[in-house]
């Protein structure tokens, strides 16, 4: 059973008089566990996709199906509803609100849906502990690096135990040691939660660590390639390196 | 206040709403500033007149002690016959009867610095004058009841002139019991009364304010040549009837009909409503500008509002992508107005009854009505603050949406969202569409006293909210045009920083409104100002005319105009009387009017006329002359919808009589008092008066002021106690009193710029944090700190200019908008001055405090270190 769908979709941008299609008839799905790489040159239609994916914008054409919703004929109200028990997004400015401390960033989702914050508590403490911030849990966001800042987003984004969780470049603002980190700890909650993962990249380091990778051109899915679950394996990189230069990404 | 905020448990999203408040404290201490505003000046203007109408009600209640009803004639400052005592006398109901009569003059001592005190009411200020109270001691200690201090009372049969006085104003005049108080009389000169006595300060001695005396019927109608006149009866009803007041009705209508329409039996309290009457036009002005204030800061509101949203899109993106509904979103905006309209509400309830205190004191300056405490009611707080409440969500509610409709793909963007399309394209659709139905609401449908105030505050909002919308779609054009000026200040680095108002146009159409706004109430305002002043000083110069004016504390013998004629340096006279009287228009209630009686013949040589409606001057005093005409000014005409032709009947001491209207003239329209103007001829006639209330007096070329005034106050004044006031030192009064009355309303446009102010150091402060990389950028190139903070002083002084420039536009639209206001509600026509001072110091402020307000911003980019600049997000 695919965890998202996404079949023969579209999507078009009226820039004036002309159109570009930022997606063209793209077909594509994502099993459970599944942790799927993006790759594509600048503009090849990288993070409409995940937009799509995500409910946060509509296809021109076609469907995407979410945990079993149809998301493209929802509302936009239901489509929030969807996003905010069964997505988790990871962003690549991490947007976590100055406001508010890094434990109270990650209960932001639980607070939006009305949940009662204090039953999460102990989840909270312990997702904090996974991404090893259990010691600035009351830390405003200016007060953290940007890899622990990171970390506080990924966080946040499986507080609420989603179906799916979507990351438009996570590691392109972190150097490469904090994102090596980030990428180990989506990784561990793959294997760890059996958690479903999309990512968007243009490192083929960053690819190495999913089991898929999706390549765009142009708005067309023009490969898919398996590879080992070995995070940062040499092979691997080579693998996706190659593939790169074939289709000249 | 903020730290309490803490204190709510992190599990309800209002959480989010007052972390917000408090990161952006400066933006939430300036929205509260405009909430606070609003309805501290709407508390403060009605605490004011209910303060003021409660203190006259209670000095009227004071004043008539015990009695129950009062008997005057219906033209009032009138006396009647002794006899009208024994038609009341047959009424059993009636306990007590106490007349008395009143002699206006003033102590001889004074009569050298005398002059006319003016309130804004057009009436004479209360203790100016000396008043001796004619009273009978037997009906008095039944319904007054006074005691002495000093001395005794008087008794039924004084020898000769003995009187009472109020023992404060002894005191003032440093005199005691045995001593002569000499005062004017009309006919026997200076007359010498004997203190027998003195009273405390309070029950009938309140009245006038303490300047008054008391003597015998008989020695004030002796006095003032009064025969056996009395002017008012006061009566002490039985208890049973006194407290019911459906019986006492019905007793005050029997006694009426008895008595005749010659007479009115009114409440002593009325007393009090028809003073409380003179202000009404001034309090309802005060009233419009309160509403005014609360939208305009309303608008405040909504520019922080807006601001905010602006700055916030990513965030609010990202709520959106997590899962936040629109509902949601509007809630977050809207719970944040909540709760700053009730905090700004309590606090402005507070503001403006502390404001109420200051405000009574101006009131009571000018009115001379004495206002010791601030009074209002629970429903007038009640209503501020729901108005401040309702204003402050209705301001939000359009940056609500906006925020709701903030798209969740702007979280991800790698640079913060480009809305400038946005703008200019929700500037496109709505903004010159908003200003073109403001404008005609405002100038084409006519509108009821009832709704002017809030249509039309709300049209002014609008109007307002319109040209923000605008803004963006002109900035382009007007940067490029003004781009060569701001070279030539800040030299190259200008043309960076004043082209980069481009850039956030959101920000900067914000900014640009709030100085806009500022800038519009300071001319607006000043435009009012201006107009009420020139309507002012143009009435002193054509109606009044002459160069002299030649008064008496009492009113002056005909013969004195011969005697001015006769003097060197004199070229023409004229002569005028007040009598009060009633005015009955064909279609609505009557009202108390004061018939001014002018000489046809030599009115035009010393005055002139302004004719609106009617033949030229010349026929005009033709057909005054024949008798029977009368012309009245534009508001009058306005408010009972009156012609030329049309008849009105006046109430005169020969009954109802009516008189035709042969002209309408642009009066000045500030007075609250309902005049008309008629002939000497007809004020012998029907109101048997001859004696004259001034003589205006016109000066030959050359004659000196100074000379001729010394002539006539040491000469022919010192029989006659005749004041002179030159119409220089009456034009200085007129202007001083609109000042006086005009400066609550200055209070406001300051505050307007200040805000305007804030806005600016906000926006640059925003645009400087924003731009750290690109200015360590800049610096790394080779920019020297000099040149950062010229550049970001150029960008704010662009703003200021355009500011300036849709201020000073919109300013003048607001004062015109302020005239009609005017016109509907108080009647007062008024022919918009444009205030070209106001308007280039306005521009210039608003130029130089965008420059004022971006030096600290300036300073901080300057400070900017590059290397970490360059790190920077
Ligand atoms: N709001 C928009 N309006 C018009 N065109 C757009 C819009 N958003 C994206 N596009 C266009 O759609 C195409 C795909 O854009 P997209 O942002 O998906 O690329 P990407 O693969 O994410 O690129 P990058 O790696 O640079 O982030 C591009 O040609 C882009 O110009
Ligand atoms: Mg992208």
């Amino acid at each position: 059973m695919s965890v998202l769908e996404a079949n023969k979709v579209t999507k078009q941008y009226q820039m004036g008089e002309v159109s570009v299609d930022a997606l063209d008839n793209v077909s594509f799905a994502v099993e459970k566990g599944d942790f799927v790489a993006v790759m594509g040159p600048s503009g090849s239609g990288k993070s409409t996709l995940l937009h799509l994916l995500g409910g946060l914008d509509e296809p021109t054409a076609g469907d995407i199906t979410l945990a079993n919703r149809p998301i493209s004929k929802l509302s936009d109200d239901e489509v929030t509803i969807v996003r905010r028990r069964k997505v988790g997004f990871i962003f690549q400015f991490f947007n976590l609100v100055p406001t508010l401390t890094a434990a109270e960033n990650v209960a932001l989702p639980l607070l939006i849906d009305g949940q009662n914050i204090k039953k999460y508590e102990p989840k909270i403490g312990q997702l904090l502990e996974t991404v090893g911030l259990s010691d600035r849990a009351d830390h405003k966001p200016d007060q953290l690096s940007g890899g622990q800042q990171q970390r506080v987003a990924i966080a946040r984004a499986f507080v609420n135990d989603p179906e799916i969780v979507l990351a438009d470049e996570p590691t392109g603002n972190l150097d490469s040691k904090s994102g090596t980190a980030v990428l180990e700890l989506l990784r561990q909650f793959c294997d760890e939660k059996e958690q479903t993962i999309v990512m968007v990249t243009h490192d083929p380091r960053a690819a190495s660590y999913a089991n898929q990778v999706v390549f765009l051109k142009d708005g067309h899915v023009i490969q898919n390639l398996t590879i080992g679950q070995r995070s940062g394996d040499e092979e691997d990189i080579r693998a996706i390196m190659r593939v790169m230069r074939e289709l000249e990404l | 206040m903020f730290r309490l905020l803490n204190l709510i448990p992190f599990n309800s999203p209002l959480v989010l709403v007052f972390r917000n408040m408090r990161a952006r404290w400066g933006r939430t201490a300036l929205t509260l500033l405009g909430i606070i505003v609003g309805v501290a000046a709407m508390v403060a203007v009605q605490a004011t007149n209910q303060s003021t109408l409660a203190a006259i009600s209670s000095f009227f209640d004071e004043a008539s002690g015990k009695s129950d009803l009062l008997v005057e004639t219906a033209v009032s400052n009138e006396t009647f016959p002794p006899d009208t005592i024994n038609q009341i006398r047959r009424f059993p109901e009636v306990q007590t009867i106490a007349p008395g009569v009143i002699g206006v003059t003033i102590p001889a001592d004074e009569a050298a610095q005398w002059t006319e005190q003016i309130s804004i009411g057009g009436t004479a200020v209360p203790g100016t004058n000396f008043w001796l109270l004619g009273r009978d001691p037997t009906a008095d200690a039944d319904v007054h009841g006074y005691s002495a201090s000093a001395g005794r009372l008087l008794t039924a049969n004084e020898d000769g002139y003995n009187i009472l006085l109020v023992a404060d104003y002894a005191a003032d005049k440093g005199l005691e019991v045995g001593e002569d108080l000499a005062i004017l009389t009309p006919s026997q000169g200076i007359v010498s009364l004997r203190i027998v006595g003195l009273i405390p300060e309070d029950g009938l001695g309140i009245t006038n304010n303490g300047i008054m005396g008391i003597a015998t019927i008989a020695t004030v109608q002796k006095l003032f040549d009064m025969g056996d006149g009395l002017g008012s009866l006061e009566l002490v009803v039985d208890p049973a009837i006194a407290n019911n007041s459906s019986a006492l009705e019905t007793l005050r209508g029997q006694i009426a009909e008895r008595l005749g329409r010659d007479f009115a039996v009114k409440y002593p309290a009325s007393r009090g409503e028809t003073v409380a009457g003179t202000f009404s036009t001034y309090q309802q002005g005060l009233n419009f500008f309160s509403v005014v204030s609360l939208f305009v800061g309303s608008f405040l509101i909504y520019n922080t509002f807006a601001m905010t949203i602006v700055e916030r899109t990513r965030e609010i993106g990202m709520y959106r992508a997590i899962g936040m509904t629109r509902r949601q979103v509007i809630f977050l905006v809207l719970a944040e107005a909540i709760s700053l309209g009730v905090i700004g509400s309590l606090i402005g309830a507070g503001a403006g009854l502390l404001m109420a205190r200051s405000l009574t004191q101006t009131v009571s300056g000018f009115s001379g009505q004495a206002i010791d405490q601030v009074t209002t009611t629970p429903q007038t707080l009640l209503q501020a603050l729901s108005a401040g409440i309702l204003v402050t969500i209705l301001a939000a509610a359009m940056p609500a949406l906006q925020a709701a409709r903030i798209s969740p793909i702007q979280a991800l963007r790698v640079q913060g969202s480009s809305d400038e399309g946005r703008w200019r394209q929700t500037g496109l659709r709505f903004g010159p569409l908003t200003v073109l139905a403001s404008l005609l609401i405002m100038y084409r449908v006519p509108l009821d006293s009832d709704v002017i105030f809030y249509v039309g505050s709300n049209a002014i909002f609008a109007m307002l909210l319109g040209a923000t919308l605008c803004i963006p779609l002109i900035t382009g054009p007007l940067e490029r045009l003004i781009r060569p000026f701001i070279l030539l200040i800040f030299g190259n680095e200008g043309r960076l920083g004043s082209s980069n108002i481009q850039r956030s146009q959101g920000r900067t159409t914000l900014t640009v409104a709030a100085l806009m706004v500022g800038i519009s109430m300071v001319i607006g305002i000043q435009g009012m100002t201006l107009s009420f002043e020139t309507d002012m000083m143009e009435w002193v110069n054509t109606a009044l005319g002459g160069d002299l004016f030649v008064q008496s504390p009492l009113n002056m013998r005909p013969d004195v105009e011969a005697r001015l004629l006769a003097l060197e340096g004199i070229t023409a006279v004229t002569r005028s009387r007040y009598v009060p009287s009633r005015i009955f228009p064909p279609y609505d209630e009557d009202e108390f009017s004061a018939f001014v009686a002018i000489d046809p013949e030599t009115y035009l040589d010393v005055r002139s006329m302004r004719i609106q409606e009617g033949p030229p001057a010349e026929e005009v005093m033709r057909q005054l002359a024949a008798g029977d005409t009368i012309w009245i000014g534009v508001d009058i005409a306005n408010r009972f919808n009156l012609h030329v032709g049309d008849e009105v009947v006046l109430e005169t001491r020969r009954g109802r009589r009516p008189f035709r209207i042969v002209a309408i003239v642009l009066d000045f329209g500030g007075g609250e008092t309902t005049t008309v103007t008629g002939s000497w001829g007809d004020l012998r006639r029907y109101f048997g008066v001859t004696d004259v209330s001034v003589y205006a007096v016109r000066l030959a070329e050359g004659a000196s002021l100074e000379e001729v005034t010394a002539v006539i106050e040491n000469d022919l004044g010192r029989s006659q106690s005749l004041t002179v006031e030159s119409k220089a030192e009456f034009e200085q009064k007129v202007r001083q009193l609109s000042a006086q009355a005009f400066s609550l309303f200055d209070v406001l446009g300051l505050i307007g710029l200040t805000v305007g102010g804030l806005g600016v150091i906000n926006t640059m402060l925003m645009n400087v944090l924003e731009r750290m990389r690109e200015l360590g950028g800049l610096r790394s190139l080779g920019m020297t700190r000099r040149q950062i903070r010229r550049m970001i002083l150029a960008e704010a002084a662009t703003m200021g200019f355009i500011g300036g420039l849709f201020g000073v536009a919109f300013g003048t639209v607001l004062a015109d908008v302020f005239l009609i206001g005017l016109r509907a509600i108080g009647g007062y026509v008024l022919t918009l001055q444009t205030p070209y001072a106001a308007m280039a110091v306005s521009f210039g402020i608003s130029f130089v405090l965008a420059i004022g307000a971006a030096l600290y911003p300036a300073w901080r980019a300057g400070q900017v270190n590059i290397i970490e600049a360059i790190k920077h997000e």
